[in-house]
């Protein structure tokens, strides 16, 4: 029986190593990946916020939730403020409603925080209302904070519906009675007078 | 006699002194100084472009290349239809139609400038926040 020797030299060695490993890692995209991040992480750190950082952006964020209810709540007094087309009661009825909304928008973006922050249903569940008792106690600080971008979009969605919602209330409150239209008659000849717009404009009015 | 003769004739010097040298030329072009590998905190760049556009996240600039890298990378919105009271809000760049994930690929004749973000600046402390909403976590 003979034997077969294959001579290696030994340069060939550790360039033979090389040559496996690359192939190795650049052939197989998920050790390619885990090889770099592994490597990137260890030479230039992704560091993560610190408890007291990540407790004031909450804050933060939930100060800004409560600047949305409130500019919606006060866009709502500032048209109740007005001479309005319909009656008193109409004009509550319709601002009560917004506020429930604008409320239902707060409550959903707080518990979308709560989320982001990985709380338990049942913190969750409690913290929502202690945080709006506490935005409904005291004015909210104007103070801007850079917000993470996850909890920029929380706010961002908030602003957007409490706008919608006050403005939908806005439109509902100043838009003009639906009368019946009159039945088409023959022009009367043209007057010469002017008369006064029919548009009813919404007037402050004192009294409220 | 040149360089060249000098380095044939002696071979040791080729391999101890001039090999080492061109080593440590490339990697002193390639290194900042300012901020070593493996030492201090995170180093975050913000890479602004010539059309007002900016980024941050981290920069990978090699001398060689004709385009910078950025990777984990956020950039500005305009914001003044949020109540956050701030004109700009920063917007972690992965959620486009197209899903970027490897990094921003930017040409070097598009930059109009390049910082290095304060660790304790608000960006760099919205993205550490960023990162610690991502991370599973227990508690709040």
């Amino acid at each position: 029986m003979s034997e077969v020797y294959v001579r290696v030299p030994k340069r060939a060695v550790p360039i033979g190593a090389a040559v496996i490993t690359v192939a190795l890692l650049a052939g197989i995209p998920a050790s390619r990946d885990f090889v770099v991040e592994r490597v990137s992480a260890a030479v230039d750190p992704f560091p993560v916020a610190d408890a007291g950082t990540l407790a004031s952006q909450r804050v933060a964020a939930e100060q800004a939730i409560g600047r949305a209810y409130a500019k919606g709540a006060d866009q709502l007094r500032q048209v109740r403020e007005l001479r309005l087309p319909i009656s008193d009661e109409e004009a509550n009825k319709i601002q009560a409603k917004a506020i429930e909304d604008l409320k239902a928008v707060r409550r959903g973006a707080l518990l979308a925080v709560a989320e982001a922050y990985a709380m338990r249903p049942e913190e969750a569940g409690a913290y929502a209302p202690r945080v709006e008792q506490e935005l409904d106690a005291a004015a909210v600080p104007a103070d801007g904070v850079l917000l993470a971008p996850r909890l920029y979009t929380i706010v961002l969605r908030a602003s957007d519906l409490s706008k919608q919602v006050a403005d939908g209330a806005t439109v509902a409150m100043t838009a003009p009675k639906a009368t019946p239209s009159p039945s088409p008659t023959p022009a009367a000849s043209p007057s010469p007078t002017r008369t006064p717009a029919a548009s009813p404009t919404p007037t402050p009015s004192p009294a409220r | 006699m040149t360089a060249w003769e000098a380095l044939r004739g002696r071979p040791w010097l080729l391999r101890w002194v001039a090999l080492p040298m061109l080593a440590g030329a490339i990697l002193a072009a390639n290194v900042d100084l300012s901020a070593p590998p493996l030492l201090g905190s995170e180093r975050l760049s913000a890479v602004f472009l010539v059309d007002g556009q900016g980024y941050v996240g981290h920069l990978e600039d090699v001398a060689w290349s004709d385009v910078l890298t950025v990777r984990d990378v956020h950039y500005f919105q305009d914001a003044r239809n949020s109540t956050t009271n701030l004109p700009l809000a920063l917007v972690k760049r992965g959620a486009e139609v197209h899903a970027p994930a490897d990094g921003l690929r930017i040409r070097r004749e598009r930059v109009l400038a390049v910082e290095r973000v304060g660790p304790g600046s608000p960006a760099a402390r919205a993205i550490r926040t960023q990162r610690g909403l991502d991370a599973p976590r227990s508690q709040p």
